[in-house]
């Protein structure tokens, strides 16, 4: 699994591409990368629009992220969740904590996130 | 991960697993059965809840807390967990993924709560700097007044603000002293005759003070910008001008009268004399004739006596007795001065 970054004024957008699921074989890299991606944004989105399974592993990237951001100042959003990850965020309760938008773009943009459906 | 680890037999109890990692057995090929690693987890999540609950001042570093307490939970998680039959996890990792659940909910209650407290921080900071700015008004404000205060204490003219509703307030010492001493002001307002004088127009009035004197006042009305009808009134006490000046027209006329009086005098005394002398030789030359002699001696005696008149006048008039002139002539009372209550504008 791989990054495909997009930097929009003082936002970023990562999108994982290259794979279906993030899990333990990717995640540490994963992890770097993004941390990497990501420094110095104040708006921090991470595209899971073509991931569509997480293990331990892949939820911990994205607690990863969350936390870097609020070490950071900056915002963190997930966007593009599929059903299968959409239900882990939502079995451990992440799904509370985390301001999940349907897309990138909306991510990006901010304001109050959706209504989970 | 720790999939080989999970496959183990169970063999703890609770006196295995009272090391804080249950880990630690599953590494020695054993496997905690799972009521004791609920029991772990619960005495775990305890200390986690005294941890909180002495750092509950600070919902950031307690949501952070929650947060490594998660990532914890999450390694210690069995690989495949939630990918391993559609999202379903394995039963012995329940007891992690209930702490997961509880940590997230606390992680996303602390968020909220966060964000609250920082917002309230912003408002407390937008408060206290409206405060700051109030008090630097509110002293910029008492610093006006006082020089305020200190001007209209150096101006001998009564300075009172007059509201709409008529009511005053002095802003001065003259002001205050007017504000007691002129009848008017019983109700807190300015005398009546102080209307004579239209907003935003100067004039002279007069009234009475309590003690009965007369007073005269130069009224000067200025409306106040913004001072919803409300003016400014100066009044500046002019009664011993007044009077001085009173008394020079009252004197001015009556050098006047004086001066016409001795030049009617000297006038009338050589005609007058003309006349005596004549009424005097009449009565010689006719003396035979007792009619023309009386006559002659009447125009004689009215002569003396007018011309005795004559004298008087303009010894009066050269000495400046007034009140014998007045006596003597019929004048107008002196103009205005003390008897002269009641207010009319001039």
């Amino acid at each position: 699994m791989n990054l495909r970054i997009r930097r929009e004024g003082d936002g970023v957008v990562a999108r994982l591409t290259g794979g279906r699921t993030l899990e333990y074989a990717d995640a540490e890299r994963i992890k770097d990368e993004l941390a990497q991606a990501f420094s110095g944004s104040r708006r921090r989105v991470v595209d899971l629009s073509e991931v569509e399974f997480l293990d331990s592993a892949g939820v911990g990237v994205l607690v990863s992220v969350f936390k870097n951001a609020r070490a950071s100042g900056a915002s963190a959003a997930f966007a593009g969740l599929q059903p299968s990850v959409r239900a882990v965020l939502a079995l451990i309760r992440l799904d509370s904590l985390f301001d999940v938008y349907p897309d990138a773009e909306s991510a990006l943009a901010g304001g109050a996130p959706p209504a989970a459906p | 991960m720790h999939e080989a680890e999970e496959t183990g037999s169970v063999a703890g109890g609770i006196e295995e697993v009272e090391v804080s990692d249950a880990r630690t057995g599953r590494e020695r090929g054993q496997r905690p059965d799972t009521d004791a690693a609920d029991l772990v987890e619960l005495f775990r999540i305890h200390d986690v809840a005294l941890d909180l609950i002495a750092h509950s001042d600070d919902e950031e570093a307690l949501l952070d807390r929650v947060l490594d307490e998660y990532e914890r939970r999450l390694d210690e998680l069995p690989s495949g967990t939630f990918t391993d039959g559609g999202g379903k996890h394995r039963p012995e990792a329940a007891s992690k993924v209930r702490a997961l659940v509880m940590f997230a909910t606390q992680a996303a209650a602390l968020r909220e709560k966060a964000a609250a407290s920082r917002a309230m921080a912003e408002r407390t900071r937008q408060l206290e700097e409206a405060n700051r700015k109030l008090a630097a008004a509110l002293a910029d404000a008492q610093t006006a007044r006082t020089r305020l205060e200190s001007v209209s204490a150096a101006i001998g003219s009564a300075v009172i603000i007059s509201r709409s509703d008529g009511s005053i307030e002095p802003l001065n010492a003259s002001g205050r002293e007017l504000a007691g001493e002129v009848r008017g002001d019983v109700d807190g307002r300015l005398p009546a005759s102080f209307d004579s004088v239209a907003r935003n127009s100067d004039g002279e009035v007069s009234c009475l003070g309590t003690s009965g004197q007369g007073r005269r006042f130069l009224v000067v009305r200025r409306d106040l910008p913004e001072g919803e009808g409300a003016e400014v009134v100066l009044a500046t006490d002019v009664t011993r001008r007044y009077r001085e000046t009173e008394e020079r027209h009252r004197l001015e006329k009556l050098s006047e009268v004086m001066r016409t009086l001795s030049v009617l005098s000297h006038k009338i005394n050589n005609p007058l004399t003309a006349l005596l002398g004549r009424a005097q030789i009449l009565a010689s030359q006719v003396s035979d004739d007792p009619n023309v002699v009386k006559a002659a001696s009447v125009i004689a005696e009215s002569a003396t006596r007018i011309a005795g008149l004559v004298r008087e006048v303009a010894l009066v008039a050269r000495e400046g007795r007034e009140e014998a002139i007045e006596r003597m002539l019929v004048m107008d009372p002196p103009h205005g001065g003390a008897g002269r209550a009641g207010g009319e504008a001039e």
